[in-house]
């Protein structure tokens, strides 16, 4: 089992990611902004990976993402970036700040769980 | 009764009358907020069964209340999710809603008055994108309301119906319109099975048509569409040559690059376009013809086309640079697009750099 931060304002998207991620057998942890995802990767190191939303109140997603990066702790827990089609550009800054993948909204919750358990298994390996 | 009483008097009603209405104003206030508060209670409530349908799109949906109230909010609760999940999930709620029967009400919510009404039912059928929802939304354009026609192009976009082409066309120059932004970006929902009757539309008896075609064409990166944008470049009106060669520059064909060379000998503003085109193709070909074009009268061609020298490679920068040291506007626009290009940073940014600290 496999434990996940998810980071995104919107209580709709939190709770069908949680919900899909939670069915296949991960422990999920969800917030709704990027401070409050910063602080609970740094209070536990030990999440397998990080999901969070590019915009997001208090911090985005892309800063949030650079600041786990840099810190030895957290440097190493694979990143994914949800991120609107419309922000495309975001999916370019998301990789140049450390991010392994992105997923575009609107997304398909069995695609997401096949790029999580994708990310999850190249963790392992 | 004297003044003082009369005085006494007005000044009694008066704040009567405001505390009566800051007392109103209050109770208004508590009663929306708590009918707010009602309202996503019972959308948390629901949450979890529209979740587990979106996750588990195989399984069946079960509500925990019934009533006309649960209805209406899995109907909002739904509409929201419609934009944000896609594939089987997207398909298992449309067709939850279509068992219980709320897209027929909507069908029905279309024809009926009331714009609000209307607008309503239209969003949630275009979020469905059920084929059948095509002519009770086509009903719409004709509407004397401007938002409901604007609703009806949104919806009809999102169908992705190339039959809806012509019709969102016609809009733009109706006698009950809708702006062209709106149609445009109704028809680049409507997505690459709309370019076909695009291009037919290039040769509309409609300039306007005309250059909402080009326009949505070169958004939507049609190559196929690039013979007949180029004729388009010989059009009678200024709008339809001025779209049609900014759509060559976003498609980026190659066989744009003579035809735009050529439309720069035209009118002024179909030259402006066609310089920014050519830094499009980034073609290093376009170097020397660009060049050329900074020492011209012309201010906003002289920047189009300093701007497209710095994206026609190494030597588009080597000729810009060269370029510095000659006088006249050509200098300070090759200056300042190189120097926007070497700080990596948008015309905007450096302009307003520029206004604060002047170079001299």
């Amino acid at each position: 089992m496999s434990h996940v931060l998810i980071a995104d304002d919107d209580p709709d998207i939190r709770e069908l990611v949680r919900f899909k991620l939670q069915q296949a057998g991960h422990e999920v942890t969800a917030v709704a902004d990027g401070a409050a995802a910063l602080s609970a990767a740094r209070e536990n190191a030990n999440f397998d990976l990080v999901l969070l939303d590019v915009m997001m109140p208090r911090m985005t997603g892309l800063e949030v993402c650079a600041a786990l990066r840099s810190d030895p702790e957290t440097s190493a827990v694979p990143i994914l970036m949800l991120t609107a089609k419309a922000q495309e550009r975001d999916v370019e800054h998301g990789f140049a700040v450390g991010a392994d993948d992105y997923i575009l909204k609107p997304f398909s919750p069995r695609e997401l769980l096949t790029r999580v358990n994708a990310a999850l298994a190249r963790r392992r390996s | 009764m004297s003044g003082v009483q009369v005085m006494t008097w007005s000044l009694a009603i008066l704040a009567a009358a405001m505390t009566a209405l800051l007392v109103m104003t209050a109770v208004g206030r508590l009663l929306r907020l708590r009918r707010r508060r009602r309202r996503e209670h019972l959308r948390d409530k629901l949450r979890p069964a529209v979740v587990a349908l979106l996750a588990e799109p195989d399984g069946e949906l079960q509500l925990p209340s019934t009533g006309r109230r649960t209805e209406d909010l899995f109907e909002v609760l739904s509409l929201d999710y419609l934009a944000k999940v896609r594939g089987e999930s997207r398909e298992a709620l449309v067709r939850e809603l279509d068992a219980r029967g709320t897209v027929v009400a909507a069908e029905r919510r279309v024809g009926r008055w009331g714009g609000v009404g209307r607008a309503s039912a239209a969003e949630l059928l275009g979020r469905c994108g059920l084929p059948r929802s095509r002519d009770p939304l086509l009903g719409l354009l004709t509407h004397r309301s401007a938002e409901v026609r604007r609703v009806g192009v949104r919806a009809l976009g999102r169908l992705g119906d190339p039959e809806t082409v012509a019709p969102l066309l016609a809009l733009v120059d109706a006698k009950r319109s809708v702006p062209a932004a709106t149609v445009t970006q109704a028809l680049m929902r409507v997505g690459a099975v709309g370019a076909p009757a695009l291009r037919s539309a290039l040769r509309s008896g409609s300039p306007v048509q005309r250059a909402v075609a080009a326009e949505t064409l070169g958004l939507q990166r049609a190559v196929e569409a690039v013979p007949d944008l180029v004729v388009n470049l010989d059009d009678d009106n200024a709008e339809a040559r001025v779209r049609a060669a900014g759509a060559l520059g976003r498609i980026g064909d190659p066989r744009a690059f003579e035809p735009l060379v050529r439309s720069l000998n035209t009118d002024v503003s179909l030259r402006v376009v066609a310089a920014h085109a050519l830094g499009d193709l980034g073609d290093p070909n376009a170097v020397s013809t660009l060049v050329d074009l900074l020492d011209g009268a012309r201010h906003d061609v002289v920047t189009a086309a300093a701007e497209s020298l710095t994206r026609c490679g190494p030597d588009g920068l080597v000729a810009l640079r060269r370029c510095t040291d000659r006088g006249g506007d050509g200098f300070r626009q090759a200056r300042a697009a190189l120097a926007r290009f070497e700080l990596g940073r948008s015309p905007t940014n450096v302009e307003a750099d520029y206004i604060q600290f002047p170079v001299t």
